[in-house]
């Protein structure tokens, strides 16, 4: 049998153990431990089980991780969700669809300190469906806009998607941030363009809300001013150079406990509670990034993401077609798997074709990181649409999804756009001066 | 006290280890904040803040993936899965665990062994020479929490396959 069809091999069983509701970790970590023992000796194989635990458990970069999701568990406690959503509903509360979009607004402005989908569409729903219930809002509109409104949680920095496609790919962790940032505020601005043309066919979907002064407008803003601070600290400390990523993300988690505890949300119980969700959510993903990694040295022995990729890029396909291949299986993989799991599963075996197609992988990441996000919002797999119905019981799923249908041709959309004006992602990169 | 009630009481083990394990996430936290401020504001950071930090994180992952796992965070695919008959759910979930339990008890063994052999080469970090062996023993420490909470589940696993047939 040949290497490669060894790696093949590997990669079917690995899908036959994930169907059977293997742990994802453990399944990779099974199979590369029995794949390298196969093509290069049993020692070899617990060799692996032996070196691998030890190098990414103690691995600095890595930090980042646990920093930034605690920095969004202290954003979340914080409740600052309920002022943001304030400020934009006195913005924008008058429109037609007005609480939709505030909505949006505050998931966007919220996004910008939690680097979680799930948990900005979480705090959002709990603040925003009994508003919009208020005001007679269609539940398609209302419970919709947060699922969409949620999913900017990944792509406006901090994101820890983008750390984890950084860390797998070894691309700095700063520039994907900064790359973040426009596509962010596109698909936000698309969100919102939907919203307003749902109100304008069906006016009863979202009635406007009773009109607020300047005066109010302007004093909206004092219970969100510390949250922007925090996000220009973190962000600019990187995009200048001040600090790294790590750095950043432990000063940002710092700052929003400090935020926390200045809005009396802080106590020894609340902060345990914190600490621990943090603790479990880390645990996860290096359980994953340990097995991908122990996968990984067997595929990489069998030579195959390699062969792969010389064997596409041999092809001489246009680059759009086999995006647009890539695309459809990460639709595919969404529809049946969490976002991180799927980026650690795939990052090992599709990078290299990227790389032999000479595609810009920051932009390749922000193209990822968005496609997963729809992944987050399309059944039977939705994850932000379970929390949504978590908060909103009594709104029937498929109500639910109806809604999300609009947000996913707006999300379509920036995927056009991305690849039909790469500079959207890559511009702020090219022009910071960290790394 | 029967063997099923003591079973369950284990659990203490992966909590406490969280706690352990929160406690390093804080200490991360604060460090790393630290170091930067006395960097920029007093101009001497913290000497060997970088191999603390990297001590930190394996404690913190380590003292956590059994906690995890007694909290059932540790992600699989379930859609195809919640199809298949009561039974078999029941059959290949044991098989998964038994699985898990073996292979996370070899990285526990490969840990110790780690362990003796930096012991060995007394292999140090290197700006605050700390020695790197205790942290490998850490290591496998941690994965034998997650072994014992791999044994609760299969004793779940056992007993709820008991109630069925009875």
């Amino acid at each position: 049998m040949s290497s490669e069809l060894i790696g093949v091999l590997g990669i079917v069983s690995l899908f036959v153990l994930l169907a059977l509701r293997m742990y994802i970790g453990m399944g990779m970590a099974l199979l590369g431990f029995v794949g390298v023992g196969y093509l290069c000796g049993i020692s070899s194989g617990t060799y692996i089980l032996g070196i691998v635990p030890m190098a990414e458990g103690s691995s600095y970069t890595l930090t980042v991780i646990p920093l930034f999701v605690l920095m969004g568990q202290f954003a979340f406690l914080s409740g600052v969700s309920r002022d943001l959503y304030d400020t934009a509903y006195a913005w924008m509360g008058h429109f037609r669809g007005g609480l939709a979009m505030a909505t949006i607004l505050a998931c966007g402005g919220f996004a910008a300190i939690c680097g979680s989908s799930l948990a900005t569409g979480a705090t959002m729903a709990m603040v925003a469906i009994p508003e919009m219930d208020k005001y007679k809002y269609d539940p398609r509109l209302s419970t919709g806009c947060i699922a969409a409104g949620g999913t900017l949680g990944i792509l406006i920095p901090p994101s820890i998607g983008f750390v984890i496609y950084g860390i797998l790919t070894e691309q700095s962790i700063g520039k994907l941030f900064m790359a973040g940032f426009m596509p962010g505020f596109m698909l936000g601005g698309l969100f919102l363009l939907a919203i307003y043309l749902q109100c304008r066919l069906n006016p009863a979907m979202g009635p406007s809300g009773t009109p607020t002064s300047w005066k109010t407008k302007i004093t909206s803003l004092k219970g969100t001013w510390g949250m922007l601070i925090l996000f220009l600290i973190v962000m600019g400390g990187i995009y200048l150079g001040i600090f790294t990523p790590t750095e950043a993300a432990g000063i940002g988690a710092f700052g929003a406990m400090l935020f926390a505890l200045c809005r009396g949300k802080l106590n020894l119980p609340t902060l345990i509670q914190a600490l621990l969700d943090t603790g479990k959510t880390t645990a996860m993903i290096f359980l994953i990034i340990i097995g991908a990694n122990i996968f990984s040295a067997f595929l990489g022995l069998t030579q195959l993401p390699t062969h792969l990729a010389n064997f596409v890029a041999g092809l001489a396909l246009p680059k759009v077609l086999v995006l647009a291949i890539i695309i459809v299986i990460y639709v595919a993989l969404g529809c049946v798997m969490d976002c991180y799991a799927i980026m650690i599963l795939t990052v090992p075996i599709l990078f290299p074709v990227i790389e032999a197609l000479r595609i810009d992988p920051i932009w390749f990441g922000v193209l990822m990181v968005i496609v997963l996000e729809v992944g987050l919002i399309t059944p039977p797999v939705g994850l932000n649409v379970f929390v949504i119905k978590g908060a909103a019981p009594d709104v029937p799923l498929t109500t639910i999804f109806q809604g999300i249908w609009p947000f996913l041709l707006a999300a379509v959309l920036a995927i056009v756009l991305l690849t039909a004006f790469p500079q959207i992602a890559t511009f702020l990169p090219e022009k910071m001066l960290g790394t | 006290m029967d063997f099923e009630t003591s079973w369950r009481k284990l659990g203490v083990i992966s909590r406490m280890f969280a706690r352990l394990g929160a406690l390093a996430l804080f200490a991360m936290m604060m460090l790393t904040t630290t170091d930067v401020v006395c960097r920029y504001a007093l101009n001497s950071p913290i000497i060997g803040a970088f191999e603390i930090t990297e001590f930190l994180v394996l404690i913190l992952i380590f003292s956590f993936i059994g906690f995890t796992q007694s909290q059932n965070g540790h992600i699989a695919v379930d859609i195809l899965f919640t199809r298949f008959p009561k039974r078999v759910q029941l059959v290949v979930g044991f098989v998964n665990h038994l699985v898990c339990l073996l292979l996370m008890g070899l990285i526990a063994w490969m840990g110790v062994m780690t362990g003796l052999e930096l012991w060995e080469v007394g292999e140090k970090s290197s700006n605050l020479h700390i020695p790197k062996y205790p942290f490998a023993f850490f290591l496998a420490l941690g994965c034998v929490v997650a072994c014992i909470e791999y044994v609760r589940d299969l004793m779940e696993l056992a007993m709820s396959s008991k109630e069925r047939e009875e």
